[in-house]
């Protein structure tokens, strides 16, 4: 290599490293705390036009009884909004086997919801009810799964590390809510949230909720295996994810109550 | 949601949940993810017991009076295919009160989606399947359950066959709606979706019979001649609200029209109805109405009868995890022609309100719903509490209190207060 290739080498590379952490951290302090939260809130639940996964959960309660969950979950974004439809068939356990459950999310309006119960052959549309209630019997709340619209809550960067954003979050109305506030860490490089850390309305750190593993699907940033803990009881739930796909190009009608007539089990598997 | 899906009843084995070896700081499971084929083609179903002491004021002395209580172990398989599934269940019973066992097919059922029968090579988009009309059909065939409408625990609708003894002696809800022999056709439109439904030699529903219950009075005899019934419904979504209209064609499932001579008959029956859901200050609006011409003429007896059952409801989630239905719903008859039949009670009016609690772990549910006719004066109340020991075993009790006269709905069945307690272990 001439002398001269390697003296430019010898000064650019140092200098475009440093430009690119400069230029880094000069983007990151443009990010304003809202964008952030709304990059977060993408790379939690809105990655790709469509995805499909298997779900299971382990519930473990207070004297440590365990229960299992198993589902396939398939979701659609609405194009040009935040609003999403959600497919979930059950398969575990036994006696919820082959039950659906249909949502058409609306970020602002109430989400609507359909349960197809097979032993029946009925379908229900299912009333709104409290959204941080428990979603089937497990720690994670119906909005841990769907996303909290992050309109409902004021945010503030309280501390920003070299690979994470710590963000307090306070919600807007606190009477509807068991929390006072909560903290999210936010990986700086995927902008996928790390951990959630929830305080009651006494300030004593009460809920956690953390990804416990982050791999790369369809190169897509995704937490494949997460925990939710109620620290005041000692119970938790594990949920872990398998067979993850983006961008599958699912049908506009297999969300809808046609699935529960015919089920998708292309989708589904 | 976890309401329904929570459920029915108690105590086998406190010992299968091993909750050592399993530790919290790892992430990983103690056992691998099975495999698809597993988890849908295996067989499971549940073995349940349960019992049902009278709490009756009759002081009759007959057979009757011994609490129902059966055994049931149920077996059933799901296979899923790329083009449809098959679906059995068995039940194997043992009437405990009439010392008697029974075997029973609860489903046996193939179904069709023509939208997946793809070939290997070729695309979802390409396939000559999603170009054609049939992509847009299922099929179901076989003994099956079948349900549609969007009242609760009233059917105007919903004229396929109900099981009364199951309702009204402390079974779970499943068991409310008896399988039909029959084939289901849905076509999923554009703008809407149809169900046809066609019934072979439909038997009815399952009554109440002086073999389990105390009635006050029963019909000489009931003439029954099974016929292929036919049913549709056509359904869409529209902006957050559901429509629905629908047919039905055959006979009604009740021999409702007693001949003077103490026969009772099931009148032919034609109908139509309509109904909408939306969604109304956080809560959901139903409204549902139907119109039958019921129509009996034999040697003996002649009967026409233009009937129309309406209602509306309303349900929301009061605080979190406690919801609240009620439901209004009006009978109307309209009798045309009535030769050698002996009347019943008309006009029919009905209040309902439903009280739902679900625990903050989903272990516990309760549930309490009564029934009120404002001009019956009859009434009815039915409660349930179940309680999730683990993905296993569920315990449920509750009771059935029935308040009236002999001549009404549920007067009839005063005599037959019950409690009732259900342990299932699900495998």
């Amino acid at each position: 290599m001439p002398t001269f290739i390697k003296k430019i080498l010898v000064i650019t590379i140092p200098l475009a490293l440093a430009i690119g952490i400069f230029g880094k951290v000069a983007a990151a302090q443009t990010l304003t705390v809202e964008q952030i939260i709304e990059k977060a809130n993408h790379a939690a639940f809105y990655q790709g036009k469509d995805a499909k996964a298997q779900v299971r959960m382990k519930i473990v309660d207070a004297q440590s009884r365990n229960q299992t969950r198993l589902f396939s979950i398939i979701r659609q974004n609405v194009a040009q909004s935040q609003d999403q439809h959600f497919l979930i068939r059950f398969s575990k356990p036994n006696d919820v086997k082959g039950m659906m459950f249909r949502v058409a999310k609306h970020v602002s309006a109430d989400d609507d919801r359909w349960l197809f119960l097979p032993a029946l052959d009925l379908v229900k549309r299912i009333a709104a009810s409290d959204k941080r209630t428990s979603f089937i019997g497990s720690h994670f709340f119906y909005e841990d799964i769907s996303g909290r619209n992050i309109a409902l809550d004021n945010f503030e960067i309280i501390d920003s590390t070299s690979t994470a954003y710590i963000i307090k979050a306070s919600p807007k109305e606190p009477d509807l809510v068991e929390f006072d506030h909560y903290q999210i860490t936010i990986a700086k490089d995927t902008f996928v949230p790390t951990m959630i850390e929830y305080t009651n309305k006494q300030h004593k750190l009460y809920r956690r909720i953390e990804a416990l593993k982050i791999q790369y699907v369809d190169d897509i940033a995704t937490v494949t295996s997460s925990k939710v803990s109620d620290l005041l009881t000692g119970g938790y739930t594990l949920m872990q994810f398998r067979r993850i796909s983006y961008n599958n190009d699912i049908p506009n009608h297999v969300f809808s109550e046609r699935s529960f007539k015919a089920p998708p089990t292309r989708w589904l598997k | 949601m976890f309401k329904y899906l929570t459920y029915s009843t108690v105590v086998l084995l406190l010992t299968t949940l091993p909750a050592t070896g399993f530790s919290q700081s790892q992430d990983e499971w103690e056992d691998e993810w099975q495999e698809q084929s597993t988890a849908w083609q295996t067989i499971n179903g549940f073995a349940r017991l349960y019992i049902t002491p009278w709490l009756s004021r009759s002081n009759t002395k007959k057979p009757q009076q011994r609490a129902p209580s059966a055994a049931i172990v149920r077996s059933e398989s799901h296979v899923d295919y790329d083009f449809g599934q098959l679906e059995g269940k068995l039940d194997v019973s043992y009437n405990i009160n009439r010392q008697s066992s029974d075997v029973s097919i609860r489903q046996l059922t193939a179904s069709f989606n023509l939208n997946e029968l793809t070939f290997a090579n070729e695309s979802f988009e390409q396939s000559w399947i999603n170009q054609h009309a049939l992509s847009r059909t299922a099929i179901k065939i076989g003994r099956q359950p079948l349900s549609w409408g969007t009242a609760e625990l009233l059917f105007i609708n919903d004229l396929f066959n109900k099981n009364w003894q199951a309702m009204f002696s402390g079974q779970t809800d499943e068991y409310l709606k008896d399988a039909q022999d029959s084939i289901k056709l849905n076509y999923f439109g554009d703008t809407f979706n149809s169900d046809f439904v066609i019934l072979k030699s439909n038997r009815g529903d399952t009554l109440t019979t002086a073999a389990d219950f105390h009635l006050p009075s029963q019909p000489k005899a009931i003439h029954h001649s099974p016929q292929t019934e036919y049913a549709a419904r056509f359904y869409t979504t529209h902006q957050k609200t559901d429509y629905a209209i629908y047919f039905n064609h055959g006979q009604l499932n009740t021999p409702t029209v007693v001949a003077r001579n103490g026969i009772a008959f099931y009148p032919h029956l034609k109908a139509i109805g309509a109904s909408i859901v939306t969604p109304f200050s956080g809560g959901l609006f139903n409204s549902e109405l139907a119109t039958y011409r019921l129509k009996s003429n034999r040697n003996n007896h002649r009967y026409e009868n233009q009937h129309s059952r309406f209602l509306l409801g309303y349900e929301r989630e009061v605080v979190p995890r406690l919801s609240m239905g009620l439901q209004v719903y009006i009978e109307h008859d309209n009798i045309k022609e009535s030769t050698q039949v002996e009347l019943p009670l008309f006009d029919r009016k009905l209040v309902s309100l439903r009280i739902n609690y679900l625990s903050i772990d989903n272990r516990w549910q309760h549930q309490a719903m009564i029934f009120h006719s404002t001009n019956h004066h009859d009434s009815y109340l039915r409660t349930v509490t179940s309680y999730r020991y683990n993905d296993n075993l569920t315990l449920s009790a509750g009771v059935n209190v029935i308040n009236g006269m002999s001549n009404t709905f549920f007067g009839q069945l005063a005599e037959n207060d019950n409690a009732f307690a259900r342990i299932t272990y699900f495998y």
